[in-house]
């Protein structure tokens, strides 16, 4: 059984599926982008068009994020092992296994350790000293022991960004419009499932401007100044722009590019008690008249009419200045007057739900610590023998470096000559 | 605009240091040499000077931005990154051949964002749908990152060159001549660097897609062209770090890398086909 696992995790944290993985997502996506631009292609092979929706792509990527895993998992197993090894090897072996390797000899054998010692705080770190059994003094200096956490936290952070992705998809991206001084309360979003949802609290717009370039018409940013109610209470009054939203409980609100001027209706419904009733509508929304739950629809919006539509019971009606009646039992006692057009200007809003954005930006930032770790950081490791005969002292460098060995490889041959020169 | 004047100068300083280089590895001018270097450098000090007057007249335009909105900014910004990398290797090898080669290159795009009638150097706003700080990380990570990518290139084409025999000790272009590990180091040294400012680009463009478009991944085809570079450039360092590999394959590699990068680019400036990333550069 543990075989078995052991060279499952073998054969899923290998190097190369990572790079088959790669070529083929990179493949998918090559061709569904070659496939879009000829669209007598995307006419053809239709399939080759969605090609990143697909199941093959989505595993694929499921594929990737199992490896990337199972990488860390077996790099750092090996990390652990190679370190309890390296803190048990004795200095001997590890001098004889070190891929730089430099013997001299020196007269001068009194002073030899303490310039040794010296040289190497100056070039590189102060050194760590020892006597062996022998008699032979060892210098030692270890740098950037953790050097491969970069690989870890850069491996991590795909996958964090992956998944963090995948959870935003649980969110919502939702567009309002609103007045100046007008409010929305309770604040209701559709989700990405349709789902209607109220956030618990609601909004109202303050004011909105679209400030212009100095001395021309071009716009250079809208911003709105937006309140947030509890319990018709302002809880919270802030001034966005289209990069600095206002964020309450989870919630983000953007501010979008666009506010626009919209067409508005406004109805005189006549109850059955002479009371009147005035209702602003946009095309297509939908109002309860006063008095009773029955929804209706104002659409198709005309010069001089526009039409109602009684969503339950069902019935149509088309109104103008000439005051109407739907001839539905409920409705018909109601009389609607279409008084006129107006249009409105409306601050467009973005309001946005990320569950995966804590994940994406530990991703991205994992990500750049990561690749600096691993890409700038080095682990160096300097063993240096001395041992003092009647003919002088002789000293054995040895060192390692995971990266840029040829710039470790000139310090150790500076030292050799701060040594060379006494 | 004073920015526009310096840079137009600039492409002179630039002309002038290709010369001093060329005339270097030919003639062999120790001089010229030093000459070229001390004058890259100065070239890379005004072309500073440049950028920051041009930000600072943004703002007194009103309209301030980072300048690296539109071909005319994104050229010469991209000019000065591979200059300031080229004077590095240049310190680190301790050879000027590398810039007969990178100068040229430099100063054509610097020519050509001065002189093409295509380009207009006018400082305009930055459309609202790209203003805030996420931009000017995703702008700068992107230009600092096609850079390193152009470097890389370069240093890959001389390598599959000199592997090929078309510059050898031996013929008319013995000067350019170069040990083959160096390239190769300076081409993985480069791809670091650019693989890092790609991933940079390509997250803090996830945010912002995120906030204009609803979702973190549109597949817009910038996007998809730089992550195709990406993708390459990711297989490239895990080649290299597993199986060691080196020489011409990564050379070629780097060089296909390139070459996604560039149509990425090419998409974003509206030149290839429509995105919806072309007000950042159009």
């Amino acid at each position: 059984m543990k075989k078995h696992l052991k060279k499952a995790l073998h054969c899923a944290s290998s190097i190369n599926l990572t790079i088959i993985l790669l070529c083929l997502i990179g493949l998918l996506v090559l061709i569904q982008n070659s496939v879009q631009i000829v669209p007598k292609a995307a006419t053809a092979w239709p399939i080759l068009k969605n090609l990143t929706s697909s199941n093959l792509f989505v595993g694929l990527l499921i594929l990737f994020c199992v490896n990337l895993l199972a990488c860390s998992l077996t790099h750092l197993l090996s990390t652990i092992k190679t370190a309890k090894a390296a803190r048990q090897t004795p200095y001997d072996a590890a001098l004889e296994n070190m891929p730089i390797k430099k013997s001299f000899s020196c007269n001068a054998s009194d002073t030899v350790l303490e310039r040794l010692t010296a040289s190497v705080s100056r070039r590189i770190h102060a050194p760590a000293c020892h006597t062996d059994t022998d008699g032979a003094d060892w210098i030692s200096v270890e740098q950037g022991r953790f050097a491969s956490i970069g690989f870890y936290l850069a491996h991590l952070s795909l996958l964090s960004l992956v998944i963090g992705v995948i959870l935003s998809t649980q969110g919502f991206h939702y567009l309002i419009d609103i007045g100046k001084n007008q409010t929305i309360d309770p604040l209701l979003v559709v989700d990405n499932n349709k789902n209607r949802i109220n956030l618990g609290f609601g909004l109202h717009c303050e004011t909105f401007s679209v400030p212009h370039q100095p001395g021309s018409q071009e716009t250079v940013g809208h911003q709105s100044t937006l309140s947030i109610l509890e319990d018709g209470k302002k809880t919270r009054t802030k001034t966005i722009t289209f990069g600095n939203p206002l964020n309450y409980s989870g919630i983000s609100i953007y501010q979008n590019r666009f506010s626009r001027e919209i067409k508005h209706a406004r109805i005189v419904i006549t109850a059955p008690d002479k009371g009147q009733h005035i209702v602003e509508v946009k095309n297509g929304q939908t109002f309860t008249v006063p008095g009773t739950r029955i929804p209706v629809r104002a659409t198709s919006f005309k010069k001089e009419s526009l039409q109602l539509i009684s969503l339950a019971p069902r019935a149509r009606l088309w109104i103008s200045k000439n005051t109407g009646a739907f001839t539905e039992p409920d409705l018909k006692k109601y009389r609607f007057t279409l008084q006129g057009f107006f249009t409105r200007e409306m601050t467009n809003l973005k309001i946005i739900k990320d569950p995966g954005r804590i994940l994406v930006w530990y991703g991205f930032l994992s990500m750049i610590a990561g690749f600096g770790i691993m890409f700038f950081y080095s682990h160096r490791r300097l063993l240096i023998k001395t041992t003092s005969g009647p003919d002088g002292t002789s000293i054995v460098i040895g060192a390692s470096a995971t990266k840029n060995r040829a710039a470790f490889k000139k310090r150790i041959a500076h030292i050799q000559q701060d040594i060379e020169r006494i | 605009m004073y920015n526009i004047i310096i840079y137009n100068v600039l492409c002179y300083i630039y002309l002038l240091c290709t010369l001093f280089y060329a005339g270097h590895i030919f003639f062999r001018k120790n001089t010229l040499g030093k000459a070229a270097t001390a004058l890259t450098f100065f070239a890379l000090i005004v072309h500073t000077a440049a950028f920051i007057i041009r930000w600072v007249e943004s703002h007194q335009l009103g309209i301030g931005h980072l300048p690296i909105r539109g071909p005319y900014e994104c050229l010469t910004f991209s000019a000065g990154i591979i200059i300031l990398f080229y004077l590095g290797i240049e310190r680190s090898i301790r050879t000027r051949a590398f810039g007969v080669v990178i100068l040229p290159l430099a100063t054509l795009m610097m020519i050509f964002a001065a002189l093409s009638s295509e380009i207009d150097h006018a400082i305009y706003p930055m459309p609202e749908v790209l203003q805030g700080n996420y931009i000017n990380y995703h702008l700068s990570a992107c230009f600092v990152g096609y850079g390193a990518f152009t470097v890389s290139c370069v240093a890959s084409i001389m390598f599959l060159a000199i592997q090929q025999g078309i510059i050898s000790p031996a013929n008319i272009l013995k000067r350019l001549y170069l040990a083959r590990e160096t390239l190769d180091d300076i081409s993985y040294k480069m791809i670091a660097v650019g693989f890092i400012m790609f991933s940079i680009m390509i997250v803090t463009g996830m945010f912002r897609s995120k906030i204009i478009w609803g979702r973190y991944w549109e597949w817009d085809p910038v996007q998809t062209w730089s992550f195709l570079a990406w993708v390459v450039y990711a297989v490239i360092l895990h080649g290299r770090y597993t199986w060691r590999w080196s020489g011409g394959l990564t050379a070629v590699l780097s060089i296909v890398g390139f070459i996604l990068s560039i149509i990425s680019f090419l998409i974003g400036a509206g030149f290839l086909s429509s995105s919806m990333h072309f007000p950042i550069t159009g």
